[in-house]
């Protein structure tokens, strides 16, 4: 229902002055060419794509905790985030993505497609690479973590690094790239996103018993029948192609994945059956009420809709944290 | 009685040092065996080797007649329940995390799970806690359910590593009730304890672990004076009423 209602305010909210009827209109085609073209090209895709990558996020955020046992751990603690801005870094720098200009506040890159295929080919190498460390040491949830740390110094320092040796133009389309921005992704890019997410949602929901299980440590799962190592690999894996694939198509979005999961897990305990769903649908409505914000609180200008959840989440979390804590 | 587990010749090391050194005994249905050692004698180590949690090639574990590396996990989860000294859940009901004891048996849970899990709660007598949060339960409440949702996957031999420790009196009580409860029922028990006299409670048989080695095993004759005392360092006096017999513990007198 909350997501219904922001869709429909997500819709007739934007830069361009429609008014409600206008959006409503041009939503079912009917009206001038350029609202139809404004709500189909520019709000729509936003709005479907804030749904799946906050969906996605806060899914992978769930799995992530689960299999690491550890609350902190997020869809990044493979390191994907920084991965794949250093591989985007390297794109644009390399001439794939110079920057053109700004129109309405979005950034033009020349090759946008091979900049979003190195992001992804070293935010997934990444997580493959720590994987098949961690192999070594039965995926221990605390070697994962840890290598998920190093990876991400090791990519921060490359990045700063490439960063240094760019000009300044292709410097600015660099630190660009990493703002997260829904308004980036196409409705190809958002299927594709979409596919990844729904199909990864299915086989994470097939494991929801497993995942339950693993709450009472690795021993009591083995106990009870579970392949521990091959379910962690396989959840890892999936949580991260989720995060790898999202960061590729609209940049880094932070927060969401960390704190929705635990935010519920505070109202309704952590089992994973409930867990999972609900996680998923608070990650849409929290990335849907941030696009919102990002897109109006300054007249003109989209600001980077990875700012805004952290600063809206993060008051809210800790006053939930305290409130509970009181209780 | 049946035989249910054969431990022949085993040893475990890790990190090169020897944790348990050619042990050998055996366990049957309807029977408690009970070890006893100080910390660091072996007694979760030979747990978890049983439970297929730590692995050696020294020696042969066998589970009703078959060696325990030949099982499937899942058919081995079956017939072998673990219940850990520190017991941890996620935030569910009661029913929920019984209900994951049957996991080897399913990927949704069905009605005939939900049977066997209504079962074992009437049967422990947990009724009043089923849709209670398993995290807010009291130490003892959470043993209950952490020994019901081992006996929900109907296993033929139920690993108990120090039940009683970290509970009050009277959930002690109970866990010793259970345990024998549990016993008539056929079902093979093997629990690592510390407090002799708990031991007296549950066993019918006795193994005494000292040094990575079994020292002495068998019924309770073995239980006495010397032997525990040796074993503890403490001075124990046996008081025997019947056929009941109970130690009292003191401090081992100096001989100067």
């Amino acid at each position: 229902m909350a997501v219904f209602l922001l869709f429909i305010i997500s819709l007739f909210v934007g830069q361009a002055r429609l008014s409600p009827l206008e959006s409503l209109r041009a939503f079912f085609r009917i009206g001038p060419d350029r609202n139809i073209r404004m709500v189909w090209l520019i709000r729509m895709p936003r709005i479907v794509a804030a749904l799946v990558v906050g969906f996605g996020l806060a899914i992978s955020g769930h799995v992530m905790q689960v299999n690491l046992q550890n609350p902190l751990a997020s869809p990044t603690s493979l390191g994907v985030s920084s991965a794949a801005v250093f591989g985007a870094n390297i794109a644009i720098i390399c001439g794939a993505g110079i920057y053109t200009g700004t129109v309405g506040s979005t950034l033009n890159f020349n090759n946008p497609y091979v900049v979003t295929v190195a992001a992804f080919i070293f935010a997934f190498g990444s997580v493959l690479a720590i994987l098949g460390i961690s192999k070594i040491r039965n995926f221990s949830p605390t070697t994962v973590i840890l290598l998920g740390v190093a990876a991400t110094s090791l990519f921060t320092a490359l990045t700063t690094l490439v960063q240094y040796l760019a000009n300044d133009q292709a410097l600015s389309a660099a630190v660009y790239w990493t703002f997260g921005d829904l308004g980036r992704a196409s409705y190809l890019e958002i299927l594709i996103m979409a596919c990844v997410v729904f199909a990864s949602f299915i086989v994470f929901f097939i494991l929801r018993w497993k995942y339950n299980a693993m709450g009472s440590g690795d021993d009591i799962a083995k106990t009870l029948g579970i392949h521990v190592n091959a379910l962690r690999l396989v959840s890892l894996l999936l949580a991260s192609l989720i995060t790898a694939v999202c960061v590729s198509f609209v940049g880094t979005i932070g927060f969401i994945g960390i704190v929705c999961p635990q935010l519920l897990r505070r109202f309704m305990g952590s089992d994973s059956r409930f867990l999972l769903p609900a996680s998923g649908l608070l990650g849409s409505i929290l990335l849907l009420i941030s696009d919102l914000i990002a897109r109006t609180v300054v007249p003109g200008m989209n600001i980077p809709v990875a700012a805004v959840t952290a600063i809206i989440g993060t008051p809210f979390f800790v006053y939930i944290l305290l409130r509970r804590k009181r209780a | 009685m049946n035989e249910i587990l054969n431990v022949k010749n085993y040893s475990f090391s890790y990190d090169k040092k020897k944790i348990l050194d050619n042990v050998s005994f055996s366990v049957n249905d309807y029977e408690a065996t009970v070890l006893i050692g100080i910390n660091g004698a072996g007694k979760s180590t030979l747990i978890k080797c049983i439970a297929g949690l730590l692995k050696s090639k020294v020696g042969e574990i066998t589970l009703l007649g078959k060696n325990i590396n030949e099982y499937k996990r899942q058919e081995f989860a079956k017939n072998i329940a673990y219940v850990p000294q520190s017991i941890s859940f996620e935030s569910m009901s009661v029913i929920d995390a019984i209900l994951l004891g049957r996991l080897p048996y399913f990927s949704h849970p069905g009605k005939l799970d939900y049977e066997k899990v209504y079962e074992i709660i009437k049967k422990l007598g947990i009724e009043h806690i089923a849709n209670a949060d398993v995290q807010k339960l009291s130490g003892g409440e959470r043993q209950k359910v952490a020994i019901a949702r081992a006996l929900a996957g109907e296993a033929k031999l139920l690993l108990l590593d120090e039940p009683t420790s970290n509970l009050d009196l009277k959930s002690q009580y109970e866990t010793l009730q259970m345990i024998n409860a549990l016993k008539k029922e056929g079902i093979g028990i093997i629990i690592s304890m510390h407090d002799i006299n708990h031991a007296l409670e549950v066993g019918d048989k006795y193994i005494i672990l000292k040094d990575n080695n079994i020292v002495a095993q068998g019924d309770v004759s073995i239980l006495t004076e010397e032997l525990l005392g040796d074993i503890y360092g403490l001075h124990f006096h046996l008081i025997q009423h019947g056929n009941t017999k109970h130690f009292h513990i003191g401090e081992e007198e100096n001989e100067d």
